[in-house]
């Protein structure tokens, strides 16, 4: 089975690849996803989100990444990449989306050729990137995304995700697979079902509010996020009652670790947060949390379809391929897992 | 004499054209050049005035209505063209996407062209000219696309690199293909999709047989692996190379199709140009349309520039003020008054109004210089070559002067000279000061106005300024139409909230006062009703009896 068909066969129509750290991998995902498309004739479309920092090489001033598409692909990237564009581009519409490249304008190359892909900024932009983009026909639409510190991200735009993983992601093969399957364990929290439950923690999400909701009825605390006052926010919670903390903005390792350490508090709490990237934990204070019996559920969760790994980091460390791949692809199973550098078949276990 | 751009905040103008707001680049640009019609301009603001009345006539009819909205949905659109259009007029070129842009614009401007076909009325004036010739310049390929693509057929050069390179593209990745499983077949390894083999270090013979093969180079290297990629054959080389020069040709006759397209548009910028103010026009028209149903304005009628100098406004609004107001629930009460030239005093109740209506005097006399609807049932004004409203707002140490002493700079420069047509508005003159040079000073100047053409108006407490033989007098009516029992009943009520109380029955309504007419108490009613204590206000009140009989 090839990348391509894990989508295909699930008849997605939007796809985002996120990296686990830079080098991961992302790139070489992407570049062989939109192989596989063209040979199936699919019509494609692509983009990229996330901040700057990410999106320009800040010593180049190119966008990143460069692309090799095929005539017909459609591309929301910033105008100033157009002219750096070595497929002759045809201009089909602006979105008034600015970044620092210029306005986002969506295009259809007309030829094959390369192309650098700076897409929009916020995943508010790129959300609507996509809709247009399918407007125009695409049958595929792959985000090139971030999954960056400050919420939200692209995986909760599309209907699946890809991550990308490797030697980059941590000092040893221990470190990199606890990460990994840290991630993967965090695409694929609960989401909150109960329908009142849901309602609440969505208005409390959106005006910015942390809120408490028990059997008894909700009551909203006197803060906007749990950044920087964890242990007053832990000191609202009741003694014995099982309660739901919805938590907008990010669940970081002070709440996680204040809740730890107060296990008689921490069983009766389920924290709610928007999505499983508003969560900012090391897996070694998740796991504390999550011992002491813990939980957390999302309002969206992140469909994880396969998980890409590349054996050598940049600088130095790397690691026996056949190995390392199914090494990773052990711990993960059943969740199909590529080394694309050897192949593009999934990886035997 | 102050320039009027200097009054603007002052006057309130600001929130005039904040609310505006046209929807276009172009319209925008109009705003920020607007300027109001002085003395002699009176037959070309009654132009405007019309244009502007077509407009709101429209707006009345829902099927334009409808179709007035779908124009100003369309100008919002409009992409910015003025930086190109400057570019191209210096003989520079555009990017696609410029050219994009461009071809938007046309586009917008032939949607707002069809809807406006349906408005006889509009079209001389206001419709776009005809663009069919620069459209299928910038649509070569005939398919009524908005989108823009240098296409081939710009040019037979152009076409026929591009399908040289599609074939030598297509040809090279052929043969790369081929040998690449040639390749593969020899040392019986597989290529993943970047086009590489990686093999294990331990498997010793097979690396010496692919080194040995002299097919392959080694692209990189682990503790545990290498990784070889095929070394190019001279043909492979050389058609990469070729490709690179073809596409280097593809990329200067590009360069040569866009400064060509420059060219061909070149001739068209008058008629561009025409069209982007036309559109600005019609934005900016439009807007003074839709803001005067917004204040449901009316039409001021301009006084002919060789009459004596006149301004008269009949239940007339303040929209900044009344919006204010109605944020906290409270109405504003429409105010009337006539001016003529020289001098007209408004005296009455502290907290009446009559800094509100004074505004609404310079707002609407400033209005209707800019072309615009003003909020009143009706008015009536003369052009002015100065509009100035002195309010004594006083920020201490911005100018190192005492509030008296700013007052005084401030009248220096707003003085009209004798024969000068100006719409002086003062308010509260010299109230800072002693009351006896104050109310002197204050009569000097009322004096000294009523001999110049322009037309004063000017609020006051000092009653002799009213009684002055030229003056005309008007005054709030205040409590003066409350009941004394209603408002001991009000007074009672009242407590903390005596503010809001007294807002609900003050009357903010100017009245014109005959000389004979004896004076108010308001001053004492306000402050009785304020809560200030009663021995006070009694003790005030015979005070004023004493000096009465004297």
């Amino acid at each position: 089975m090839r990348l391509l068909d894990i989508i295909t066969q699930q008849a997605l129509r939007s796809v985002a690849v996120v990296g686990l750290a830079k080098n991961a991998g992302k790139t070489v995902a992407l570049n062989s996803l939109i192989r596989q498309a063209a040979e199936r004739g699919l019509a494609l479309g692509l983009s990229s989100v996330g901040y700057d920092g990410e999106k320009i090489d800040f010593v180049s001033r190119l966008a990143k990444p460069r692309i090799d598409v095929e005539a017909g692909t459609v591309i929301a990237t910033a105008a100033a990449t157009l002219e750096r564009a070595t497929a002759p581009l045809e201009i089909i519409a602006t979105t008034n989306f600015v970044t620092a490249l210029g306005e986002v304008m969506l295009v259809r190359a007309r030829e094959g050729g390369s192309v650098e892909v700076a897409g929009p900024d916020s995943y508010r932009e790129m959300g609507v990137c996509i809709a247009r983009m399918q407007e125009l026909g695409c049958e595929l639409i792959l985000v090139d995304g971030a999954l960056d510190r400050v919420g939200g991200a692209a995986p909760t735009l599309t209907e699946g995700a890809i991550l990308a993983t490797g030697a980059v992601a941590g000092s040893s093969l221990g470190r990199i697979l606890s990460r990994t399957l840290h991630m993967v364990h965090l695409f694929s929290l609960p989401e909150v079902v109960h329908r009142e439950l849901r309602v609440a923690a969505t208005g409390a999400i959106e005006a910015g509010r942390i809120l408490l909701f028990t059997a008894e009825g909700e009551r909203t605390l006197p803060f906007r996020t749990a950044l920087g006052h964890a242990a007053a926010v832990v000191d609202c919670l009741p003694l014995v009652e099982p309660c739901y903390l919805i938590v907008p903005g990010a669940i970081n390792e002070s709440l996680l670790s204040e809740l730890a350490n107060r296990p008689r508090l921490c069983r009766n709490v389920v924290l709610i947060c928007q999505d499983p990237t508003h969560i900012f934990s090391w897996p070694e204070v998740w796991q504390k949390y999550t011992g002491c019996g813990g939980r957390v559920e999302v309002l969206k969760h992140i469909r994880l379809l396969a998980v890409t790994v590349n054996p050598t980091a940049p600088r130095g460390r790397s690691y026996p391929p056949a190995e390392f791949a199914r090494e990773i692809a052990l711990s993960l199973l059943p969740l199909p897992v590529f080394d694309l550098f050897i192949s593009d078949r999934a990886v035997g276990v | 004499m102050r320039p009027w751009s200097e009054q603007s905040a002052v006057l309130g103008l600001s929130y005039f054209f904040t609310s505006l707001n046209p929807a276009s680049p172009y319209g925008r640009a109009q705003l920020t050049r607007l300027v109001p019609y002085v003395p002699g301009e009176e037959a070309l603001l009654e132009e405007e005035l019309l244009a502007v009345g077509l407009f709101v006539t429209l707006l009345e009819s829902s099927a334009s209505d409808a179709r007035l909205a779908k124009v100003r949905h369309h100008l919002a659109q409009i992409p910015d063209w003025r930086e190109q259009f400057n570019r191209v007029a210096a003989g520079g070129t555009l990017s696609d996407a410029e050219l994009f842009t461009l071809k938007q614009n046309l586009f917008f401007f032939a949607d707002i062209k069809n809807l406006l076909a349906e408005e006889p009325t509009l079209v001389a004036d206001f419709a776009p000219p005809d663009f069919s010739a620069l459209m299928a310049l910038l649509d070569p390929e005939k398919t009524g696309s908005p989108s823009f693509y240098l296409s081939d057929a710009y040019s037979p050069r152009l076409a026929a690199i591009r399908r040289h390179i599609r074939d030598e593209r297509k040809e090279a990745t052929r043969l790369s293909l081929t040998l690449q499983e040639k390749a593969a077949r020899t040392v019986a390894l597989a290529f993943n999709f970047s086009g590489e083999v990686t093999v294990p270090r331990r498997e010793v013979k097979v690396i010496a047989g692919l080194e040995e093969s002299g097919l392959f180079a080694l692209s990189r290297e682990t503790y545990t692996d290498l990784s070889y990629t095929r070394k190019p054959t001279a043909q492979e080389v050389a058609k990469a190379a070729h490709i690179e020069t073809q596409k280097r040709l593809e990329h200067e006759e590009e360069e040569k199709v866009r400064r060509q397209l420059a060219e061909d548009i070149r001739p068209s910028l008058p008629l561009l140009g025409q069209a982007m103010a036309r559109l600005g026009r019609l934005d900016l028209t439009l807007s003074k349309a839709l803001l005067a149903r917004r204040w449901r304005g009316t039409r001021p009628s301009i006084v002919s520039g060789d009459r004596p100098l006149q301004f008269s406004m009949t239940a007339a609004r303040h929209p900044e003020v009344e919006a204010a107001l109605r944020a906290e629930g409270l109405e504003f009460t429409p105010i009337g008054v006539t001016l003529t030239r020289g001098v007209t005093v408004i005296t009455g109740a502290n907290m009446g109004g009559k800094t509100v209506a004074l505004g609404t005097v310079g707002l609407l006399a400033a209005l209707a210089a800019y072309g615009m609807y003003v909020p009143a049932e009706a008015c009536r004004t003369s052009l002015f070559q100065g509009i100035t409203l002195l309010t004594g707002e006083y920020r201490p140490g911005a100018s190192g002067l005492s509030r008296f002493g700013q007052e005084i700079v401030n009248l220096n420069q707003s003085l009209p000279a004798g024969q000068s047509r100006s719409l002086l508005l003062i308010d509260e003159f010299a109230a800072s000061t002693n009351p006896r040079e104050g109310s002197a000073l204050a009569q000097a100047l009322v004096e000294h106005l009523d001999q110049t053409e322009s037309i004063t108006m000017l609020t006051t407490h000092y009653e002799r300024l009213a009684r002055l033989g030229a003056v005309a007098h008007w005054q709030v009516v205040g409590l003066s139409q409350v009941p004394s029992a209603v408002l001991a009943q009000a007074l009672a009520a009242a407590g903390s909230d005596a503010i809001n109380h007294l807002s609900k029955l003050m009357d903010y309504r100017l009245f014109r006062v005959e000389p004979s007419e004896a004076h108010s108490r308001e001053a004492l009613r306000v402050a009785r009703f304020l809560g200030l204590p009663e021995s006070i206000v009694e003790r005030a009140l015979s005070l004023l009896q004493v000096k009465g009989e004297e």
